[in-house]
């Protein structure tokens, strides 16, 4: 299912195909709307705006940006970073690269904290003061979407490209080895829309909790989760990405989606019981009895 | 507070949506997004 909709999400807002007959940019009214996800607007299929690039471009400009900082806030409080484990294309294709076979490294938390850098200095400071798109110019999602592929299909952007072209082709490389060895390390340490959204992880209206007594801590959730988490000891962590592996692989049913706190999305089906918990008296006894 | 925090976001998240659009925020994305992003595709 969610694979499903991630292919959604990389196929609508690049659905632009007459891109491939030679027209080579979309210039239409959808371009209004951003996409809650990292899509890049320069992309020669994109349809949809790049909540990222137009934010900058405001900072630029020096006008509030009341129309991005209400969309993104709605998204954040309404659904948290549900868009980043379900819609993100960026996402998908981290998770799709994790899937080759090689070492794999784990991203050290501290690390987890460069992303909020990125947000404060790349896509606010650093544009507010220079007038400059400080992220757009190193995004490898730009780099991926529409550096690459206008490079290679249009002659006349081929004869502008320089030395940032050479550094994004760069980042974009280091990233791509990156999405081989760690679970999405974008996502983690480099990307500010999921910044932004992970702020409402532990206030959004949807958000994930651990049933009471029904958790038996087995750790099957552990390794399938794409964010590198605990989800049954860290369940609305700003870390998550919300793509509800651990909600899938929980074989109890421990783990479940609910809205507002008096709103659960439980599954139907027969669940296995927890595992009785042995108190530790009768631990004691049992040791004896067997000695 | 947990319950009324993320619809009070909410209403102050759709506020700041509303007064965007009253302010033409919408025109400035389309226009933005309509000129090709050089920065983007690395241009600069």
């Amino acid at each position: 299912m969610r694979r499903l909709v991630q292919a959604l999400g990389v196929i609508l807002p690049n659905a632009y195909y007459k891109a491939f007959t030679g027209v080579i940019f979309y210039q239409g009214s959808l371009k209004a709307f951003c996409a809650p996800v990292l899509n890049c607007y320069a992309c020669p299929l994109a349809v949809s705006s790049c909540p990222i690039g137009s934010l900058q471009h405001f900072l630029v400009i020096r006008s509030f940006p009341f129309y991005l900082v209400g969309f993104l806030g709605i998204v954040g409080a309404s659904v948290g970073t549900l868009t980043c484990g379900w819609l993100c294309p960026f996402g998908a294709l981290q998770e799709m690269m994790y899937k080759v076979r090689s070492f794999k490294v784990k991203i050290p938390r501290p690390l987890r904290y460069l992303r909020y850098a990125s947000l404060v200095l790349l896509v606010g400071l650093l544009p507010l003061i220079t007038g400059e798109h400080w992220f757009s110019q190193l995004c490898p999602q730009g780099g991926l979407e529409a550096g690459v592929p206008l490079a290679l299909f249009s002659s006349q952007i081929r004869a502008l490209l320089g030395n940032l072209f050479i550094l994004k082709l760069s980042i974009l490389g280091g990233f791509l080895f990156l999405f081989i060895i760690s679970k999405r390390p974008f996502c983690l340490t480099f990307c500010p829309l999921g910044a932004i959204f992970s702020l409402f992880n532990r206030f959004s209206l949807l958000h994930l909790r651990v049933r009471d007594g029904v958790c038996d801590e087995c750790e099957l959730c552990v390794d399938p989760c794409p964010a590198g988490i605990v989800p049954y000891r860290e369940v609305d962590s700003k870390d998550c990405v919300r793509c509800w592996e651990c909600v899938r692989r929980c074989p109890r049913g421990a783990i479940q989606p609910q809205m507002l706190k008096f709103w659960n999305f439980e599954r139907s089906g027969s669940r296995e019981p927890a595992r009785p918990t042995i108190p530790l008296e009768s631990k004691g006894d049992q040791a004896e009895g067997t000695q | 507070m947990k319950k009324v925090l993320p619809i009070l976001l909410l209403c102050l998240f759709l506020s700041f949506f509303l007064l965007g659009i009253r302010f033409g925020d919408v025109t400035e994305v389309l226009l933005n997004a309509t000129l090709l992003c050089l920065h983007c595709i690395g241009i600069g």
